[in-house]
């Protein structure tokens, strides 16, 4: 029996007249993981909200079609029938946690539910020591780091034992090892319980493997169903919107396109070795140039906070003009700690640094605005206007920009960071993926800032969206820009970073060329090395490995085929 | 980054204490300090409230609260000698001021304002030992069983209010870097920071409208919920005893006359109108809690029995 049955549904949100989606035909059988992809804004969290009664119960709006979830009739049916069946987890841990204690926030839903006691306190056990949580029991939940939230928030509603779970990219706000932690539990409570799953992810590498069917949504429409097997192929078309693996292959024009890292492997044993040689003799090399300007330094960088937590211990760091380096870490390393140092927000415990030559400081930063840009963590910090084209204009106006000619050159950033329809629209209401787009537009402005430095650009965006914006760095880059960034999302890290360093536990634990930190490993290498570690050490930038696997196929002509 | 002064379970007797005793022993300090005015039971609330501070751990996470707290004694101090000038002693002559009338300052208003200020800055310890030792979601179940709608603002507020200041104190960073020049009079300041509280309180009703709508999705308001009882333990009877006895004889000493001191026209002797049987009965029961605070880390089978 179909778990969820949408027929022929359209919706608008309150006081819109455009239809978020329209005329979705949608049947999901139990025990099937359900992948739904598509560019921003094209109604997946939408249509998610549909599948577990938010919409209409809780947003309200205009519906048209028919929405059956359990056998029910999803606007008749009560939100504590509906909460029963099927449970959802959005995107930012941090706007969903209700209570300021793990337990607490574990047993809400049950509570809710009106379930005994004693099976809340069963429930509540059971959930906290399958996730691993039972030492945060009585943890403060503001101080959790975003990968414990969202495994806590995961344990809230897998409590309620529901038959449909329901994901919205719930990895964004994660580092890799904490991503892979909570889609290994979303596996397992799928393969074990046969929960049908239903998750939305920008980040395809982290699960298109685990789904079973692939839904696409564009403007409003669903345009593919089908397997990840068939969605890869019919994906010919529009690659980004592939995992990074299966992105090479079709883009070097193998016929097969495997899933996996695994499967994509399998294809390549023999022909390796044959292409390694010619490879190696025509790769480019570029060699360091010692003698470039410090832009940003820091020497034996010590940070304790005040309750004694020592988020920095020692880190040296030396970014060049002109690099584009990347640093990366687990949640906690001490990663936007040394940012805030660098940028003079937090004054070093022990240790130097220094910031264009000088020692910064909370006074001397309004004079740095035309050479620094930052783009922080959470957009929201940044969005101040009430138009996307005012909070452009007050970035100009704060570098001390000419008025004259400011109107044409925020059209042009708008436009080239694909904003240009939102112009007039609030930030606030933007998604998270455009909301960190207006940000680095804001930042990225012309003429453009000699240092700029970003922390989790890419949260909530889309593939199209980092392609966007990796070519305005780069394009920056070659103009003497230095770039310094801070990211969980490998694939970006490695298509960005000339340099790269790994922090631990508040002490950079690798750092040196972005080839020799982002290769042979586990889970901070992207795809592409993890594909070609081996045959070809040292790839990390899927050019390069689009440019291999041709070479491979025409060497092994009908074979690849 | 400093840590929020906000409640953070930690091991002690004070953080096992069930909500309700929690709440009733702070309350027996509270009518303490508000009921009676004279100086020595005031310096005993002094100790109480300290004793408890310690008991409960939580001495730097109030830190916040006894700073605020010195800061508006202080103006006390200094104000109230300026508008009050009753008392016989006149220590400094003053000018004659319009409205306010011939600023002389008294020892006896001196000594009043002292201890005005003293008994604020208890009364804001005791705040800070409330929010930083007892569970608010404790609290908040109980609030439930009288009203869910009063329980449910009161946490969400308590849930947005460190994102808030997380919030605030990033937002003022970023725009720093932006070029924000937020430094200067205060005039300048506040202009400079307008643009920003409008953003912050938009980004907190948008933040409380996800959570509201976590909470619908996890069923909230959907029917009659059941209300978890946290259990009560051997120590909470005992502690809520002491307190409620505590109340009792402070609301009796009130009644009587018998904690009163008169500041004016002349300082009374000190040692006139303190009862005996109360200092004993105070310093006896402030005793017992620093010696149950001692027990409870060095015995563990009486921390079994509690």
């Amino acid at each position: 029996m179909a778990l969820v049955e949408i027929e022929n549904v359209s919706y608008w949100y309150p006081r819109q007249e455009k239809p978020a989606i329209r005329d979705i035909n949608l049947e999901i059988e139990e025990g099937e993981f359900v992948l739904l992809t598509g560019p921003t804004g094209c109604g997946k969290t939408t249509l998610m909200r549909l599948t577990n009664g938010l919409i209409p119960h809780f947003h309200g709006g205009r519906i048209r079609g028919r929405v059956r979830i359990c056998g029910m009739e999803a606007p008749a049916a009560t939100t504590r029938q509906l909460s029963r069946c099927v449970c959802m987890v959005f995107q930012n841990p941090e706007e969903q946690l209700v209570s300021t204690t793990v337990e607490k926030e574990v047993s809400f839903g049950l509570e809710n539910a009106g379930l005994p006691e004693t099976l809340i306190r069963k429930r509540v056990e059971e959930m906290m020591a399958g996730m691993g949580i039972s030492r945060l029991r009585r943890s403060f939940i503001p101080e959790l780091s975003a990968g414990e939230a969202q495994k806590v928030l995961l344990a809230a509603v897998l409590a309620l034992h529901p038959r449909i779970l329901v994901l919205d990219e719930p990895t964004s706000q994660l580092d890799p090892l904490s991503a892979e932690e909570l889609l290994t539990v979303v596996r397992r409570v799928h393969e074990e319980s046969g929960t049908t799953v239903i998750m939305s992810e920008h980040r395809l590498e982290r699960c298109f493997h685990h789904a079973t069917r692939v839904v696409h949504m564009e403007r409003g429409e669903v345009v593919f169903d089908g397997t990840p097997a068939e969605a890869a192929n019919w994906w010919g078309g529009r690659r980004s919107f592939l995992p990074p693996v299966s992105r090479m292959f079709a883009c070097a024009g193998w016929k097969k396109i495997p899933l996996t890292v695994n499967e994509a492997r399998r294809l390549l044993p023999d022909a390796g070795s044959a292409c390694l040689r010619r490879w190696e003799s025509c790769r480019e090399v570029v060699a360091g140039d010692d003698g470039r300007e410090v832009v940003a330094a820091a020497r034996s960088l010590w940070h304790v906070y005040p309750a004694g937590i020592e988020a920095l211990r020692g880190v040296d760091l030396r970014l060049e003009k002109g690099e584009r380096m990347v640093v990366m870490g687990e949640n906690g390393a001490g990663k936007s700690t040394l940012l805030r140092c660098l940028l003079g927000l937090l004054p070093p415990t022990r240790g130097k640094v220094c910031l264009f030559g000088l020692m910064p400081s909370e006074e001397r930063l309004p004079g740095l605005a035309s050479r620094l840009a930052y783009c922080p963590q959470n957009p929201n910090t940044y969005l101040v206007s009430p138009t996307v084209r005012e909070e452009l204009m007050r970035t100009m106006r704060l570098r001390g920009c000419q008025v004259a000619g400011a109107e044409a050159t925020v059209r042009e950033q708008l436009d080239a960071f694909g904003l240009g329809e939102m112009a007039e629209r609030n930030p606030r209401d933007l998604s998270c993926g455009e909301k960190e787009r207006l940000v680095l537009a804001c930042a990225l402005l012309p003429p453009v800032p000699e240092l700029v430095i970003l922390d989790e650009p890419t949260r909530g965006m889309d593939y199209p969206g980092k392609e966007r914006v990796l070519e305005v760095l780069r394009g920056h880059g070659s103009e003497g820009c230095t770039v310094l960034a801070v990211t969980h999302d490998v694939e970006f890290a490695a298509a960005l970073a000339d340099r790269a360093s790994i922090l631990g536990g508040g002490m950079a634990v690798a750092s040196g060329r972005a080839e020799e930190i982002l290769g042979g490993s586990l889970f901070f290498s992207p795809q592409v090395n993890r594909l070609l570690d081996g045959f070809f050490p040292g790839v990390i930038r899927e050019e390069e490995g689009i440019a291999i696997l041709r070479r491979m196929r025409e060497e092994r002509g009908a074979d690849a085929e | 980054m400093k840590p929020l002064p906000l409640y953070r379970h930690k091991d002690t007797v004070f953080h096992g204490l069930h909500p309700a005793i929690a709440a009733t022993v702070v309350f027996s300090l509270l009518a303490l300090i508000l009921l009676l005015r004279h100086p020595v039971y005031l310096c005993l609330a002094g100790a109480g409230v300290w004793s408890l501070v310690v008991l409960a751990d939580v001495a730097r996470e109030t830190g916040p609260h006894l700073r605020l707290g010195l800061f508006m004694a202080l103006l006390v101090v200094m104000v109230n000698p300026l508008v009050n000038h009753r008392g016989e002693h006149v220590l400094v002559y003053g000018p004659h001021v319009p409205l306010l009338g011939k600023l002389d300052i008294t020892l006896e208003s001196l000594v009043y304002g002292s201890v005005s200020a003293f008994r604020l800055l208890l009364v804001m310890m005791v705040f800070g030992l409330a929010s930083t030792a007892i569970s608010p979601d404790g609290l908040l179940d109980i609030l439930a069983r009288i009203s869910s709608r009063s329980s449910l603002s009161a946490a969400i507020a308590i849930r947005l209010y460190p994102s808030m200041v997380v919030e605030a104190r990033e937002m003022k960073e970023v725009q720093l870097v932006r070029g924000e020049r937020l430094q200067g009079g205060a005039w300048q300041r506040m202009r400079a920071h307008l643009p920003f509280l409008a953003a912050l309180f938009q980004g907190l009703l948008d933040r409380a409208a996800c959570i509201a709508e976590s909470m619908s999705a996890r069923g909230f308001g959907s029917g009659k919920a059941t209300r978890r009882r946290t259990p009560f333990r051997a120590r909470d009877p005992f502690f809520g005893v002491f307190s409620l006895a505590g109340v009792a004889v402070v609301v009796l000493m009130s009644v009587l006359g018998k904690g009163d001191y008169d500041y004016f026209p002349t300082l009374s002797n000190p040692l006139r109108g303190l009862e005996a049987w109360a200092v004993a009965a105070l310093c006896g029961e402030f005793a017992c809690l620093a010696i149950i605070g001692w027990s409870w880390k060095r015995w563990p089978w009486l921390r079994s029995r509690m």
